[in-house]
């Protein structure tokens, strides 16, 4: 890596966080993306954690850097989910009504119908499937990153596909348009 | 757990490979016989294809965008941690220093180590730029036996970029040639031009960043 400056001064903290994070932002950014589905929301997500890890100084003693981040990501996600609630509607899984379905989602889904899916879940649940069904992460791995116990993780997960399975068998591909035709 | 619920985390656990050999086999017997597993193994497996499909779905996001994303973390984080003044101060010094010539990082030399096979790797150049700079030509030329991944015929290559004020990061992925000493940093050289005026600048860069992982996945090559 190297630096090139305009200015002729020496390699400060800040070039060296610079030179540290900028190789995992974009793999922060999808993943940010897919917990949030928005990504606006994302790129607030990210900065939110880079700004932590580097006012904390914590980033110089990373062992795994991506490990570490995804970790602090997943954390933050969760912590701002539920002290805001900005993301989702809904938080615990009590507050949740069950969607009605037969489990298995149907063809022709859209990508809108999917995302609702997804916003629908919990948040941890929600960032599960995310790392698991969509980043390719396994339990074995994401249990030594996130550092939860493996039953856990597994049931989390399987509730959360359980869930995105079933709202998209019960939710309509279209709102159902009324049609009135005034008398004559 | 009902029973619809059970069959589908079993079903699960074979699509992610959790069970044992016995278990894998058990479970794809019971798929090929019983129509509730069956059912749920299909499910699965759309359910998977319609989550792969939002990998591509993330919104790009340009080394440009990435570069003002960690300037913002680090000016702001900066001024959170610091006082006004400081920042101030280093301001200062960024702008009377404007004209001056560009410095050149140089690492500390470390021992001989030789790239065994053709590697691949990332570097992150990280621009310091005075002011918004946009449309400026950004041309590297490469020393031999480093190419850029992709386009490893090309000596010397050039981009049109948008530059915002502060730092800026350029990932390039690039490729080097089997018996090139990695302990020594190559020098690209670059050059900035923004139509009025061009820069020129000589870039030291350390090939590989943790060269003992380096030496133990490799089995310590030629010393």
């Amino acid at each position: 890596m190297a630096i090139i400056n305009l200015f002729n001064r020496k390699q400060s903290a800040q070039d060296d966080f610079t030179i540290w994070i900028t190789p995992f932002v974009k793999s922060l950014h999808a993943t940010a993306f897919h917990y949030t589905r928005n990504a606006s929301n994302a790129e607030d997500l990210v900065q939110e954690v880079m700004t932590e890890v580097y006012v904390r100084g914590t980033w110089k003693s990373a062992e795994n850097p991506k490990a570490w981040l995804t970790r602090c990501l997943y954390h933050r996600f969760i912590d701002q989910y539920r002290k805001h609630k900005k993301l989702s509607l809904v938080d615990n899984l009590d507050d949740v009504a069950e969607p009605m379905g037969d489990g298995c989602p149907s063809e022709n889904i859209t990508n809108k119908q999917l995302n609702s899916a997804i916003e629908a879940l919990p948040a941890n649940q929600r960032a599960l499937v995310c790392l698991c069904d969509i980043e390719g992460y396994t339990l074995v791995d994401l249990s030594n990153i996130l550092q939860k116990p493996l039953g856990t993780l597994k049931s989390d997960l399987h509730r959360g596909r359980q869930r995105i399975k079933k709202a998209l068998t019960a939710q309509p591909f279209e709102q159902p348009v009324r049609h009135i035709v005034e008398g004559k | 757990m009902n029973k619809y619920d059970e069959v589908a985390a079993l079903v699960e656990d074979y699509c992610d490979g959790n069970l044992d050999a016995e278990q894998q086999r058990d479970v794809e017997q019971k798929i090929q016989q019983c129509s509730s597993f069956k059912e749920a193994y299909e499910c699965q497996l759309q359910y998977l294809a319609l989550m792969s499909e939002q990998q591509s779905e993330v919104p790009p996001l340009s080394n440009y965008d990435v570069g003002k994303m960690v300037n913002h973390v680090v000016s702001s984080g900066t001024n959170n941690n610091g006082s006004f003044w400081r920042g101030f101060a280093a301001a200062s010094v960024l702008a009377a220093s404007l004209y001056s010539m560009p410095m050149l990082f140089v690492d500390t030399p470390a021992p001989l180590l030789l790239s065994q096979g053709i590697i691949d790797t990332e570097v992150t150049l990280v621009i310091d730029s005075p002011e918004d700079i946009a449309n400026a030509e950004f041309t590297i030329e490469l020393p031999e036996r480093i190419a850029l991944q992709g386009y490893d015929e090309f000596d010397e290559l050039n981009w049109v970029l948008d530059f915002s004020k502060g730092k800026n990061a350029i990932s390039l992925p690039i490729q080097i040639a089997a018996g090139i000493d990695l302990s020594e940093p190559v020098l690209i050289k670059a050059v900035i031009d923004n139509g009025e005026e061009q820069r020129s600048f000589e870039l030291s860069i350390d090939l590989i960043e943790n060269e003992t992982a380096y030496i133990q996945e490799n089995k310590r090559p030629l010393v």
